[in-house]
């Protein structure tokens, strides 16, 4: 295996967290990983992205300059990256904040992921619901191995943070398998929510 | 923490546990990005050590408290990144004139002035020439975060060896990133209880001792600076450090890189594997391996050189060909960083 992946997004979305997500679940394959994040005057709201490698082999440049897997976050990210992608780079959008699909090549997968963590009351997770997207779509790595590094990322917080975090990520994979399923809910509680607050 | 094993961690972070493990037990440290994860860091794993942690109100005191706790016979350290190394070439000049052992991080940013806070190798010549006066100072420049530890680590052993300040040179890139290395906590320093007899320790039953750099006395600082060229000489002779990669009697080309531009470097060649491309790495950025460079150049038909500065270091790889070779120089200035593929373009358009 010798992946490359870009993570962009605005800092407040989890970005950098999803990197080490990622580069967690392939250490717990037994890959060789680095994680490097963007480093600027970062703030919420400010451009912000990471470059995961995973591979079976040493790996000498951190560096990506043409992912195979990019995860786009929102518009801005799209503009920033959509001349890194190839023909062979595999794109999954979060369309609730990318509405002007600015990416014209590479293999791409369309996922709500904002909304859907939104209809859990829980935005904060939108990258992991990105994450399951990410699982279950490649198929790169074993779902429980996913599991076991959450729970080790979320170690000492309470088991309520677990298993929110646990219901976004398998409403991730579970889009990625059944789009009308999720995203029905996903709809319903939206209207939900916006009667509530009217 | 206990024994060994490995870790994901901050190339930052590293640096912490490899101190510590040393048995560094005074940290003096101002604020500045890139390195922040340092003083951030070892303010939690330093009280967990018995040691000190201050966060000093300034570069310029931060190197002074050094001294001040390598007086006393105890291992210590300062970190910063490029704007405030400046700020301590007083201090190391001090450091090495009173022949008291220390280690000092540059995790470099870009340059000059404030610059701004990305990756750079901008300090080349600030850490191999450091200071005022006829001095010179081990400068290791580690490229990943197993030698991030590991050097760390051999910095305080050497320091204690020479009596005499060592720098690790690294940057943004390697300070941020995180990677998996094997901790080494069971690894014993050298010199850990090694008596330090000129150490103001008190001098209780003994004469009283002093430590100065301020030798007025006619001929004494003359034959001071003789002492420490003799030093110098023999770190020459024994600590010379470098990598050969891919380097053989086929070789028709030779990058020579440093640091994360050396990893960068290895990106590149493996982009380009049917050019017979080796790299040198210098690991040692002072004592320069000049000898070892020319011979690793020798069947080369080009040598090319990439720094993250305007070409720095560019200037010992030609002191050490001697004119032998054409070299070709490739460089990223204030806080850009090549991609390899950058690396790969100059390569075919000046092979």
């Amino acid at each position: 295996m010798n992946e490359n992946i870009i993570i962009a997004g605005s800092g407040g979305q989890g970005v950098l967290t999803l990197g080490l997500f990622l580069a967690q679940a392939g250490l717990k394959e037994g890959k060789k990983v680095t994680w490097l994040p963007s480093y600027g005057a970062e703030k919420r709201g400010g451009f912000s992205f990471c470059s995961v490698v995973i591979s079976d082999e040493e790996i000498f440049s951190p560096l990506v300059a043409y992912p195979d897997t990019l995860l786009l976050f929102d518009q801005r990210a799209a503009e920033a990256y959509k001349n890194s992608v190839t023909e062979k780079t595999f794109v999954i959008e979060n369309t609730s904040l990318i509405k002007n699909d600015v990416v014209l090549t590479g293999r791409k997968t369309l996922i709500p992921a904002t909304d859907i963590a939104t209809s859990m009351d829980f935005v904060k997770a939108a990258n992991i619901v990105m994450a399951g997207a990410y699982f279950g779509a490649t198929g790169k790595f074993l779902q429980t191995t996913g599991e076991q590094v959450m729970g080790e990322m979320l170690k000492g917080r309470n088991s309520h943070a677990f298993e929110k975090n646990l219901k976004a990520f398998s409403e991730g994979m579970k889009f990625i398998k059944n789009p009308a399923l999720v995203a029905g809910v996903a709809f319903i509680k939206n209207l939900r929510l916006l009667k509530k607050k009217k | 923490m206990n024994g060994n094993g490995t870790v994901f961690i901050k190339g930052n972070h590293a640096i912490v546990e490899a101190a510590l493990d040393a048995g560094c037990r005074f940290y003096a440290g101002y604020p500045i990005t890139p390195q922040n994860e340092i003083p951030e860091y070892m303010s939690k794993r330093m009280p967990e050590e018995k040691g000190v942690f201050i966060q000093a109100e300034s570069e310029l005191i931060s190197i002074n408290m050094v001294f001040g706790a390598a007086t006393t016979g105890a291992r210590a350290m300062t970190t910063s990144s490029s704007p405030g190394m400046s700020l301590m070439q007083e201090g190391i000049s001090y450091m090495a004139g009173a022949e008291l052992p220390g280690v000092l991080v540059n995790v470099m940013r870009g340059g000059p002035g404030l610059g701004n806070i990305s990756p750079s190798q901008s300090d080349y010549y600030q850490a191999v020439k450091p200071g005022h006066g006829d001095f010179h100072m081990i400068t290791l420049a580690p490229s990943n975060l197993q030698e991030m530890y590991d050097y760390t680590f051999d910095a305080f052993d050497l320091a204690d060896k020479y009596r005499n300040p060592v720098m690790i040179l690294t940057d943004g890139l390697l300070g941020q990133m995180m990677e998996s290395m094997d901790m080494k906590h069971d690894r014993k320093p050298l010199y850990p209880d090694a008596k330090k007899e000129w150490a103001l320790t008190g001098a209780v039953g003994r004469k009283g001792q002093r430590i100065v750099s301020l030798l007025m006395d006619p001929g004494v600082l003359e034959a001071h600076n003789i002492k420490l060229g003799k030093k110098w000489k023999t770190m020459i002779e024994n600590e010379r450090k470098y990598e050969l990669f891919n380097v053989n009697e086929e070789t028709q080309y030779l990058i020579v890189a440093f640091g994360s531009m050396a990893r960068i470097s290895k990106g590149a060649m493996k982009l380009m594997k049917d050019l017979k491309i080796g790299l040198f790495r210098p690991i040692t950025v002072w004592p320069y391996p000049y000898e070892e460079l020319k011979k690793a150049a020798a069947g080369v038909k080009k040598v090319f050189v990439f720094e993250m500065n305007q070409g720095q270091m560019l200037d010992d790889v030609k002191i050490g060909l001697e004119g032998s070779k054409p070299v070709e120089f490739f460089g990223r200035a204030g806080g850009g960083v090549p991609m390899p593929e950058e690396l790969c373009d100059f390569i075919n358009k000046n092979k």
